[in-house]
């Protein structure tokens, strides 16, 4: 098992995909300072330092480009491997499909852990950089007037922002095994990137329409670190979690099966 | 005999159509079977499914004794394969590509990926990408993985499609020398008959998922009968004469005299009859009975396979 994960992180470094969303990550990190540039920052009176930075970088990056870096690598390592026949090569070998299916998942969340990992470096860095580091931690949603922003002391804000990285996975990952799950419902990878990307729109939006249901959806996960650092709603946070649990456990699980009865013809 | 592969009553549908039918068959150790049948015969279909790579409707497949449906990973340890057509990760280099593989055997060292690479001469171009390389340099990279594992057994599917003639010949004789040499076991689909032929030893021949014969290819060849063809200008005379004759199994009335199937080595006889009844020939001539012809019998198709 251990080497087949070695194997997929390998192949995930030597595809260049991993620098191309480095590159990106580092072009985000440019748009806070882009807004105080702008004036954006100051007429929305809030107040941005090297310590709030990466915070707000993630509330950014989770709904958008951290999805679509899930979306692209499965596309890639499930439908685009699958197209390729490259897929089978293993399972030529005494590796039975559930394990793959069990590595290639494994060998993405190491490899989001390290492009979480890089991005939450890269903010405090630019972050300080461009703002200085601040006295404490200060955190405003958009329409949050400074006196009710969400306030940390610096030790505590740090680990309140680490925390929400390394927790971000959690919601990634589920998110990742209904696209794995339909990376193995068709056979190219453009189409998968294509339906992928508009669910996530999709669901966005309807979770706006339609409030009940937003919940519910896997979209509103995202977020779950804001359910327990902003909010502070530890009700709302292990609801969060169980529906989280339920689609990642649930779409594993269909995974396996479909995989374990397709026939590969490719 | 010790069976290196046994596979009883393989069906498949695609979509409600029958494409492999109750196909049996066994090679021994030491074989180079040829699997041989037009496009769209179902010879890949057949491989993937003995692979596990596509599900059967019914039937088993064994493997050096074991069941690749109950026990797969012991049935599939010692196998090498190429389905298709080779396959690769073509943004890493050869020898990446052969870690990748060895990385799922715990005993394939580092040395033995060297040796695979030296054997199908990719050494000097190891390093490179594989998408650099020639479709004769991939499907060596292919075997070199098939390779790896010193398998008892290896399946090609189609291993010289597509080659240049000198690809060809360079695969085929690599087959026969690790046939030979290392003694491995070979399956191998084709659909042409000379490489039946020039590489195995046992044969089947497949008709629209139908195993319709199975021998050894030197059976085949050597036939207790020949065809000739008996050049007369007095065809149906001829033809009176020789119906009552026992040794005889077969006429035709064409355009040049007569076609003859008789017992093997009776040609002089049948002459010598002719002539002393006063029947002109003009000459006999054997009618090639190659594996080609047989096989346009067997599968009542036309030569272009
Ligand atoms: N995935 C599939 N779905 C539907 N039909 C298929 C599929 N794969 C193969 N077939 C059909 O099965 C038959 C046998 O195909 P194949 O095994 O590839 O033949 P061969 O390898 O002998 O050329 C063909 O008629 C082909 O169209
Ligand atoms: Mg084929």
């Amino acid at each position: 098992m251990f080497n087949l994960i070695k194997n997929e992180v390998y192949k995930m470094f030597k595809t260049k995909k991993i620098l191309v969303f480095m590159l990106i990550i580092f072009v985000y990190n440019f748009l806070p300072s882009l807004e105080q540039a702008m004036g954006a920052i100051d007429e929305a009176e809030i107040i941005i330092n090297g310590q709030t930075t990466p915070f707000y970088m993630l509330n950014f990056m989770i709904s958008n480009i951290f999805p679509i870096f899930i979306i692209v690598s499965l596309a890639d390592m499930i439908t685009g491997e699958y197209a390729n026949g490259t897929l089978k090569l293993a399972l030529l070998h005494p590796v039975s499909r559930v394990k793959l299916l069990t590595a290639k998942m494994i060998a993405l969340t190491l490899v989001l852990f390290c492009i979480l990992i890089f991005s939450l470096v890269l903010s405090y860095a630019m972050g300080t950089l461009i703002f200085g580091w601040g006295d404490q931690f200060s955190y405003q949603e958009p329409d949050q007037v400074i006196k009710y922003a969400t306030v940390y002391p610096t030790i505590e804000g740090i680990y309140v922002t680490i925390s929400s990285y390394v927790l971000s996975i959690l919601p990634l990952m589920a998110f990742g095994m209904i696209i794995l799950f339909m990376a193995l419902l068709f056979n190219s990878s453009g189409v998968i990137a294509g339906i992928s990307i508009g669910l996530v729109i999709f669901l966005s939006i309807l979770g706006g329409v339609v409030e009940p249901i937003q919940p519910y959806l896997i979209v509103d996960g995202f977020s779950m670190f804001k359910d327990i650092f902003v909010l502070k709603d530890m009700t709302a946070f292990l609801n969060t979690i169980l529906v989280t649990a339920v689609y990642g456990i649930g779409f594993f699980l269909a995974s396996v099966y479909l995989f374990r009865k397709k026939d590969l013809t490719y | 005999m010790n069976n290196v592969l046994e596979v009883a009553n393989l069906s498949k549908s695609f979509n409600g159509n029958r494409v492999v039918n109750d196909v049996s068959f066994q090679v021994e150790a030491g074989d180079v079977f040829g699997f041989l049948g037009p496009n769209g015969a179902g010879k890949t279909t057949i491989i993937r499914m003995i692979l596990n790579l596509i599900h059967s409707d019914s039937g088993t497949v064994r493997i050096n004794g074991y069941d690749t449906k109950k026990d797969f990973n012991k049935a599939i340890k010692s196998v090498g394969a190429i389905v298709e057509k080779p396959s690769f990760h073509d943004y890493l280099s050869a020898y990446d590509n052969l870690v990748q593989i060895a990385n799922l055997h715990p005993e394939i060292t580092n040395r033995r990926v060297k040796e695979v690479l030296e054997f199908v001469g990719l050494r000097d171009r190891a390093g490179d990408k594989v998408k650099t390389y020639s479709l004769g340099m991939k499907q060596r990279l292919g075997i070199a993985i098939a390779l790896i594992n010193k398998p008892t057994i290896v399946f090609l599917d189609e291993p010289t499609n597509g080659l240049d003639p000198q690809g060809v010949i360079e695969i085929r004789n690599l087959i026969i020398r690790l046939a030979q040499e290392q003694g491995i076991t070979f399956f191998i689909t084709t659909h042409i008959l000379h490489e039946v032929e020039q590489i195995c030893n046992k044969v089947a021949i497949l008709k629209k998922g139908k195993l319709i014969a199975q021998d050894y290819v030197t059976n085949l060849l050597n036939r207790e009968k020949e065809l000739i063809q008996v050049h007369t200008n007095q065809p149906n005379e001829a033809l009176n004469l020789l119906q009552k004759v026992k040794y005889i199994s077969k006429m035709e009335v064409l355009p040049f005299g007569l076609k003859v199937e008789l017992d093997k080595g009776l040609s002089v006889e049948l002459n010598k009859l002719l002539v002393s009844n006063g029947i002109g020939v003009n000459y006999i001539v054997p009618d090639n009975q190659t594996l080609e012809q047989f096989f346009i019998e067997l599968t009542g198709g036309s030569k272009n396979v």
